[in-house]
């Protein structure tokens, strides 16, 4: 009996053992490190293909500040030079590197506006746990309602005299913001778990700085056009050019 | 309808390993020591099977841990046989379907769709995160949603409503992890235990709100009230509360909904002063209404006040 005992312990610890370490095992996490000697990754996202038209939004509103200037939808903007505006460009799997940097002025803090009946920007970056500032600049209601996939969601509104709140977001992911009452009214909170992520601007630009050298996966995310990948090559205190070429046929 | 006699508790305990076993798939192993001789000492036999228990508890951690398997998420929460499957089948199924996707057969008469446990949020909440209480639950299952033609249950025991609380969040949890299964499968940057995690939280709120009655110094103002209404309400409500004021409005899932007509509707949620504050604090998830967490106390009990007015209801004190 005693040999049965002894076994059946040594079984049920060994158990134990097994599910410990199973459940310890935590996914790595970015770490933040000095880097000196840093390089850089500058490009640009081109389209390729016809170049879609801006589409003006038919706004059936009757308030005023939402007329106050014309409204283009953007979830496709390619610039006369074929340049795509709004893509995001990220290091893939990068687990050390730079700290995230606190914007000195408070302005800088990443903000999600509401004017004209617009959210702007279109596409904020926000670092995973910090807040990100909401704002109303029209004076009327609207309501930040969030898609997201990892976070939980939230539907806020935002009366007009209430001119700011913030909103926090745990994972690292893609999150579609609405507004019920302005159907037309969409952007794009990315919760990024690493500085590398970079928004391209209207002439397609993008920059990536103080990158520990080494070989990386370069990302590149469009809301409509889908998401591309390729391999760069980063050298100390040096710039590598990259472009992505984007078609509305590659995307899947 | 079977009676219940013995505890939640044990069903719970026993979640996490049964649940092991339902992934791996494996028989009991206690079959190979009969076909075995006895010459051997039995105790070599023990050791065998507990060797064998830790090497498949080993893999299924394994699997855990791994890229995202598409197994249908299993739970004896809402096995058939466990106390809330018999529960929900003789009290709910009718209309919620037997697998509570809101497909059971009284569905055609009804002028309301009766909730997807599995793919939809639960609209009656006190929490700004737009996930029910346990209290929540409760009482809708109680006390019903008159007006949504969920009717109340006040048969059911306080011991039988809670284990049905328990079976519904476990459906909602199960919907989600199907649902994240089927997003991030070949994700790599995606675990089972992340899609575990995230299901979890999508059913246990952060935010459940303080219920504060007003200050000794409030008073109805009617001024104030209408005002706080037109900067809040008028969008979606219309200015006069009719309900006319956005343009073919729509669920989450995109099915075209109504605003309530705050004049002669009946409101779902109940229209007791305190209903009615969890609704224009906390919003209504799964639909167009927003929670509203930049009022203050002061001004959400105003709007609750000029709503009650808007519904012809008599201008009551605080009282339950």
């Amino acid at each position: 009996m005693n040999t049965f005992i002894r076994i059946t312990t040594f079984g049920l610890l060994s158990l134990l053992l097994f599910g410990a370490v199973q459940s310890r095992s935590a996914p790595d996490k970015y770490k933040p490190i000095d880097v000196t000697s840093g390089g850089t990754i500058t490009g640009v996202v081109r389209f390729e293909g016809t170049r879609p038209n801006l589409e003006q939004v038919d706004i059936k509103t009757k308030e005023d500040v939402c007329h106050s200037e014309p409204v283009y939808s953007e979830n496709l903007v390619v610039s006369k030079e074929m340049k795509v505006h709004w893509a995001v460009v990220s290091l893939k799997n990068i687990k050390t590197g730079k700290a995230f940097e606190e914007p000195k002025d408070p302005k800088d803090r990443p903000t999600l506006d509401q004017k004209g009946c617009v959210f702007k920007p279109h596409i904020v970056l926000v670092e995973r746990g910090k807040p990100l500032k909401l704002l109303n600049s029209d004076g009327v209601l609207h309501n930040v309602h969030t898609w997201p996939k990892k976070n939980r969601s939230k539907n806020i509104a935002m009366p007009g005299p209430v001119k700011e709140m913030t909103v926090k977001f745990r994972r690292p992911e893609r999150i579609r913001v609405s507004c019920d009452i302005h159907r037309w009214m969409e952007a794009w909170i990315i919760v990024t778990e690493h500085p590398y992520y970079a928004v391209s601007d209207e002439k397609g630009k993008f920059e990536l700085t103080d990158i520990p050298p080494g070989k990386y996966t370069l990302r590149v995310w469009h809301e409509t056009l889908g998401e591309f990948e390729q391999e760069v090559e980063v050298k100390a205190n040096d710039k590598t050019s990259v472009e992505f070429v984007l078609s509305e046929e590659k995307q899947d | 309808m079977k009676k219940a006699n013995h505890p939640v508790k044990t069903l719970d305990e026993k979640t996490d390993s049964l649940r092991l076993w339902d992934i791996s798939g494996d028989e009991p192993t206690n079959i190979h020591v009969k076909a075995q001789q006895r010459s051997i000492r039995w105790e070599y036999f023990v050791a065998v099977i507990v060797v064998i228990i830790a090497v498949s508890v080993f893999f299924v951690g394994c699997q855990t841990k791994g890229p995202i398997t598409s197994e249908p998420a299993m739970s004896p929460t809402v096995s058939p046989g466990s106390m809330g499957y018999e529960l929900f089948q003789a009290n709910c199924a009718a209309c919620h379907g037997t697998s509570g996707r809101g497909d059971g057969i009284a569905r055609m008469a009804l002028d309301v769709a009766p909730r997807d446990f599995r793919n939809e949020p639960f609209r009656y909440v006190s929490t700004l995160d737009s996930i029910p209480t346990r209290e929540d639950l409760i009482q809708t299952i109680k006390h019903g949603r008159v007006h949504g033609q969920m009717p109340a249950a006040p048969w059911l025991s306080d011991e039988s409503t809670s284990i049905l609380v328990d079976y519904v969040l476990e459906l909602n949890r199960l919907g989600w992890v199907d649902k994240l299964t089927q997003e991030f499968t070949g994700d790599e940057e995606m675990t089972s235990q992340d899609i575990a995690e995230i299901a979890f939280e999508r059913v246990t709120t952060e935010e459940p709100i303080t219920l504060a009655m007003p200050g000794p110094q409030f008073r109805t103002n009617f001024t104030r009230g209408e005002t706080l209404f037109m900067e809040s309400c008028t969008s979606c409500h219309g200015p006069s509360g009719k309900g006319d004021g956005l343009d073919m409005p729509l669920d989450d899932l995109g099915r075209p909904i109504k605003v309530r007509n705050l004049t002669s509707d009946p409101i779902r949620g109940g229209s007791d002063v305190f209903e009615l504050y969890k609704r224009i604090r906390c919003g209504v998830p799964g639909t167009p209404m927003p929670a509203q967490p930049a009022l203050t106390n002061e001004q959400v009990w105003q709007l609750v006040f000029y709503t009650r007015s808007l519904m012809g209801q008599p201008q009551p004190g605080i009282e339950r």
